[in-house]
């Protein structure tokens, strides 16, 4: 095994370089490997290094050395050539055809959708998908679905880091094929994983990627609004366009999304990747017509996907409107630029991302305004 | 029969050190005993509970040292005849009641043993209790065999009788837990009555401290003529050796071995406080050199001193005293360190009179340096295998890492000790004496600006002996901290002995016990108790209290798995590995079972490069089924299910 | 060396039966009349924790309960690493040893902070420095017996067959059941005795 690895470095220096600089994303990826690294409430922490000075926790974090270009030639065979939004094959609006599925999803309800339609062909027979605890209030936890009924009930988006790759392993002895529905830091950490055991690719054939621009800091989260309402009462947290709202058993109550910006993760502010650029289909709101989704059609399996989906009346698809694509453009590359920028002053940011110059270039010197390389 | 019981008088046994001092006091007729188990002294106790079937004395394990003392002194204040038996540590506990009956007096005598532990084979110190008996002005005898032993126990009682004071005997390791050949002495019958008669009356106060002067000065008067010290050797000795407890007899037969028997005196003194002034005046005034043995303070040598500096007056020439004091004498670790021992003495007599012993072997001196190569690896105290300490220190270590706040474990004193060590995990911050984790936990956890969470442990006979006040001022005044009382079913570090939350007093007797969650629960306590087994629930309510930032108890309950293995069934599913799923040392474990965990049973098969299972050492309990990454650990077969209840 | 007295130190790890060891030894030299003095190291007896049994039988004066170095007479081993160790510290060209070969490991080995010697160069030392080593499978006795933990008796049985200490097998019969009250526990006892002296038999005459 250890012959595959490329950086050399093991969980000490995992320790040392992520979790105690505050660069761990909780994507949850080292945790299902082995008994050494443990999570409570979202946070990541080392029982005690392991003694290996080399290891696979090291070699797949999503925050050790990211090579884009390496990554994107072994997932499509091909460089990079949209830097903005990835390799893609098409980009779509999207929705569930179920009524029952938009109800109960977050917009058009893509995922849920995509995912019901996956098991009732037995393309999968199980996702990895995450649900509220029940044990403690709007912490969402990994959850191995493999019913339809089980992933109605994960529906709906999580805006806090659940670990949901600790499950991976675990869900593989009870399942042959997977659905990973993760954000970028847990798709790249799969990609990664997947170059040392390429045969996991057969799997796991089916990775879809949300848009995120940060998560929120559920310890942080947490004591904030505890803070501030009757937190005992609180099912469930949603963001709609730009508000921050929890659903507690009396109600909604509203609050203050400024400050709770503020509480989103530090490590949040070096992803590159606000579209999940290495997955299958990614998937986001449209922050314009709130019964849709956005969905980018990435690899030939995603497309293989999307076709049958659409064609046997899982998933309606329609044509993305070229201004809506712009601001899509737009948000990606603002989040992208801010990255670069780090990446000419922070030695951190240096040692983590790899991309090639003329990308690095080519970010740095777009207009706001974004568009695809001549 | 055990041999402790016997009426045959005359009769020489095999008896302990702390099995001959119980003898003594049932040779005397003891009427009441009280103690709180101690290393190096519990055995004294536990023989006098058995004995007490026999001989119809009272004899109960108190829950502390001090309340087992005054338990004796009442005893003593209605005329009886008691003992109480003790460690080092336990008699600082009965310190303060020490230096007030002292002033008052007793009546029936009345007798505290305290067995000290040079060297601290298992102590967080190594006090010489003998400062005690200066401080307080009482009478201390140090035996130096078993046999002795138990005769100065019988005149303890007479001498506590006559000078109406508790009388100090101070034992140590290598006389309590020796062996040694006993000669079985009469049997006092009991027939005292106990009574309180209208002149019995026992005021602590300065102004009766003049009669407690007069008491210690007849006290001295019996110790110049005490059989108890004794002088062998030539007349005349221009060498004189003073030496108590056993060092008396590392340097007897040191001399005699050394060929030294025509030059040499060894002065044995039995009577430690106070000294017999003109005896020690009347052997040292002919010396010209004199060396002191002794465990482990330069006490005697002290003491010797200012007599000698007094015998000045007298006319009396100052001969050298050689000893700790001027590091003449002195162990591997440095003077007044550590226990007194027959290569000790050999050295210091090398070194002082330059007799020496022959070399050893040119085979054995090279064994040796091929032995530093090898760097033969030392056995480390750990938890036995199946320890539910382990199962909890592990609990507490995941949950203080999760936390993520650096919160801090803080000790106490039980087989937990050893959560300092390796064993558990490097753990506890604190070692100190019985009850001090929590209190110090009350300090941190008022602490203005101190964020980290703060835990503090205490096993269930800790509980009990000195806990509750710091649990009430944590209470009364609001310190934070998550209590866990580590409850094992009995006091495990010194053998099992029942404390009142056991249901069983010292004669094996069914008693209603005292619970600790209701005690808690009385002072208004959130308490929660859990299977530290149980790995995934005793964490989360662990972390779900450490997160309230709040006082909390948890009781972690699980029976020693000495006491578990006595009750093991023998078909009782073996634990195996199978090495064909275990992951070695591969990446993903690196040996997590036995390197990290550390379960002694769990070791590894050098040739297969894979874990298994020590068998003669497994204790079978299973709880590393639940480390295992890969669940290559196993119950060879399933439990076997009852048959459910018809 | 007086020739008045004998020093025999038992080691083994705690919670090998090294105080009941002793105490059936010591308990036969009483019956033949001698004096004796044992001192022993536990408190950790329990806990993994190197521990010896130093027994000191004389005839003359009284002596102190523990041995000085390189005076021990006899060692009786019941793990290798502790024999050996026990040997460098106390043993002298004429010691005699019998020992169980049956490793136990340290937590500082199972951890990997240290190394247990190879087991054939622990052997090949022993038998070097050692006037006569003589070693029991007492382990594997004790289970036939009936208990593995019972390799305590097999080599209190081991060490009357040597009869190094002239001894006869009747007194160490006496202390054997003078100890145990309950017959099931006697019977095994005795049964791991006697394996041990047909183990040390077998062993002498190879």
């Amino acid at each position: 095994m250890a012959d595959q690895l490329s950086l050399h470095k093991g969980p000490a220096e995992l320790e040392f370089e992520i979790l105690k600089f505050g660069l761990c994303t909780g994507c949850g990826a080292c945790l299902g490997l082995c008994p050494y690294f443990k999570v409570r409430k979202e946070k990541v922490v080392l029982l005690e290094p392991c003694g290996k000075t080399e290891g696979r926790c090291y070699e797949i974090c999503p925050r050790t050395r990211l090579d884009l270009e390496d990554l994107n030639r072994k997932v499509f065979g091909k460089p990079r050539e949209d830097f903005v939004l990835g390799t893609h094959r098409g980009i779509f609006l999207a929705q569930s055809w179920k009524k029952s599925v938009q109800a109960k999803a977050q917009y058009g309800g893509a995922v849920t959708g995509a995912l019901t339609y996956a098991l009732g062909k037995k393309i999968i027979d199980g996702a990895i998908l995450v649900n509220y605890s029940k044990s403690y209030q709007l912490l969402p936890e990994p959850m191995l679905a493999r019913t339809e009924k089980e992933i109605l009930a994960c529906a709906g988006s999580k805006y806090t880091s659940a670990p949901s790759l600790k499950i991976l392993d675990d869900s593989l002895k009870q399942c042959k094929k997977l659905a990973f529905v993760g954000r970028a830091c847990q798709v790249e950490a799969l990609r990664k994983r997947m170059v040392l055991e390429p045969e996991l690719s057969e799997r796991v054939p089916l990775i879809i990627g949300l848009f995120c621009m940060w998560a929120l800091d559920y310890r942080k989260l947490y004591q904030h609004l505890a803070g501030r309402m009757e937190i005992n009462s609180a099912k469930k947290i949603d963001i709609p366009f730009n508000r921050f709202v929890v659903y507690t058993a009396k109600g909604k109550k509203e609050l203050d999304f400024e400050p709770i910006k503020e509480l989103h993760k530090a490590t949040c502010d070096l992803c590159y990747d606000f579209t999940s650029e290495l997955a299958d289909l990614s998937v986001g709101g449209t922050e314009w017509k709130d019964d849709w989704n956005t969905l980018i059609v990435r690899t030939e399996r995603g497309q293989e996907f999307a076709a049958k989906a659409k064609k046997d009346k899982a998933l309606k698809l329609n044509e993305f409107p070229a201004e809506r694509e712009r601001l899509l453009r737009n948000a990606a590359l603002g989040k992208k630029k801010r990255v670069v920028d780090a990446l000419f002053v922070e030695k951190k940011a240096r040692e983590y991302l790899a991309i090639s110059d003329r990308e690095k270039d080519w970010i740095k010197n777009a207009n706001p305004i974004g568009g695809v390389k001549k | 029969m055990n041999p402790v019981f016997l009426k045959e008088s005359g009769k020489t046994v095999l008896m302990m050190g702390n099995e001959a001092i119980a003898r003594g006091a049932i040779e005397a007729g003891v009427d009441f005993t009280a103690s709180y188990p101690g290393s190096p002294s519990s055995e004294i106790q536990e023989t006098l509970a058995q004995a007490a079937k026999v001989f119809g004395h009272h004899a109960e394990w108190s829950v502390n040292e001090k309340v087992a003392f005054e338990a004796c002194c009442g005893a003593s204040f209605a005329g009886m005849r008691s003992l109480t038996s003790m460690k080092q540590n336990g008699l600082n506990v009965v310190s303060d009641v020490l230096n007030t009956v002292n002033l008052s007096g007793t009546k029936g005598g009345i007798v505290l043993v305290v067995a000290d532990d040079p060297g601290g084979h298992s102590s967080t110190n190594e006090m010489d209790s003998r400062l005690h008996a200066k401080l307080a002005e009482l009478p201390l005898l140090e035996p130096s065999t078993p046999a002795e032993a138990k005769e100065m126990i019988k005149y303890a009682f007479e001498l506590s009788e006559r000078v109406k004071l508790p009388v100090l005997v101070r034992s140590v390791t290598r006389v309590s837990h020796a062996r040694g050949d006993v000669k079985l002495g009469e049997i006092q019958t009991r027939s005292r009555k106990p009574a309180m008669g209208f002149l019995d009356r026992f005021i602590g106060h300065p102004l009766v401290h003049p009669i407690l002067h007069l008491r210690f000065n007849q006290a001295k008067a019996e110790f110049e003529k005490s059989p108890f010290n004794a002088y062998l050797g030539p007349e005349n000795a221009e060498t004189v050796i003073v030496a108590s407890g056993p060092s008396a007899a590392y340097a007897i037969e040191a001399v005699h071995n050394l060929g030294l028997d025509d030059q040499a005196g060894v002065l044995k003194i039995g009577t430690g406080w106070p000294l017999p002034e003109q005896l020690v005046i009347k052997h040292l005034a002919r010396a010209k050199q004199v060396l002191v043995f002794e465990e482990v303070d330069p006490f005697l040598e002290d003491n010797l001193k200012v007599v000698m500096a007094g015998a000045v007056f007298q006319g009396i020439a100052v001969p050298k005293i050689f000893g700790k004091r001027g590091g003449q004498i002195k162990g591997p670790r440095g003077a007044g360190i550590g226990e007194m021992s027959p290569d000790i003495v050999y050295d210091s007599l090398a070194g002082i009179l330059g007799a020496r012993r022959p070399e050893r072997s040119e085979k054995f001196l090279a064994a040796g340096k091929q032995a530093a190569e090898w760097k033969l690896p030392g056995r480390e105290w750990a938890f036995c295998a199946g320890c539910p300490h382990r199962a909890s220190f592990w609990v507490i270590k995941t949950a203080l890492k999760e936390d993520d706040r650096e919160g801090v474990l803080i000790g106490d004193i039980g087989c937990y000790s050893m959560g300092v060590s390796k064993t558990g995990y490097n753990l506890s911050r604190t070692l100190q004496c019985m009850g001090s984790g929590i209190g110090f936990a009350n300090g941190l956890g008022n602490l203005a600006g101190f964020h980290q969470p703060v835990i503090a442990i205490a096993g269930d006979s800790t509980f009990f002996h000195s806990c509750l006040p710091g649990l009430v001022n944590a209470k009364y005044n609001g310190a934070k901290m998550v209590f866990i009382v580590l409850d094992n079913s009995g006091t495990a570090m010194t053998g099992f002995q029942p404390h009142p939350g056991t249901g069983k007093n010292a004669l094996g007797q069914q008693v209603e016990p005292v619970s600790i969650e209701k005690v808690c629960a009385g002072i208004g306590l959130t308490v929660q108790a859990v299977d530290p087994f149980e790995f995934e629930q005793a964490l989360k309510i662990l972390e779900d209290a450490l997160e309230t930032d709040q006082l909390r108890v948890l009781v972690f309950r699980h029976k020693c798995a000495l006491i578990e293995g006595r009750e093991r069934k023998e078909d009782q599913p073996r634990v195996i590995i199978d090495q064909e799923i275990c992951l070695g040392d591969a990446c993903g474990c690196n040996r997590f079972c036995s390197r990290v965990f550390a379960c002694p049973a769990l070791i590894w098969d050098n040739i297969k490069q894979k874990a298994a299972i020590d068998e003669v050492v497994c204790t079978r309990c299973g709880v590393c089924l639940k480390i295992c990454p890969k669940g290559a650990i196993k119950l060879e077969q399933p439990l076997k299910k009852k048959a459910a209840k018809k | 060396m007086t020739p008045d007295l004998i020093n025999l130190i038992v080691c083994g790890v705690g919670g090998q039966g090294n105080i009941l060891a002793s105490q059936i030894v010591a308990g036969a030299g009483i019956k033949k009349g001698l004096r004796v003095a044992i001192g022993e190291t536990y408190g950790a007896s329990q806990r993994g924790g190197s521990v010896m049994s130093h027994i000191r039988f004389s005839t003359a004066f009284p002596v102190g309960p523990l041995i000085p170095k390189g005076e021990a007479d006899l060692i009786v081993g019941f793990e290798p690493l502790e024999t050996l160790r026990v040997l460098l510290e106390y043993g002298n060209d004429t010691t005699k040893v019998v020992f169980n070969p049956r490793p136990n490991y340290p937590i500082s080995v199972l951890s990997g902070d240290s190394k247990y010697p190879d087991l054939e160069l622990i052997f090949t030392q022993i038998k070097n420095l050692a006037a006569v080593s003589v070693v029991v499978e007492a382990t594997e006795l004790a289970k036939q017996a009936g208990n593995h933990l019972a390799q305590n008796l097999v080599m209190v049985g081991a060490l009357a067959a040597s009869n190094w200490l002239d001894f006869s097998l009747e007194l160490f019969h006496q202390a054997i059941s003078e100890l145990f009250s309950d017959p099931e526990k006697r019977d095994l006892n005795l049964r791991a005795f006697n394996a041990g002296i047909k183990g040390f038999q077998q062993a002498a005459n190879k």
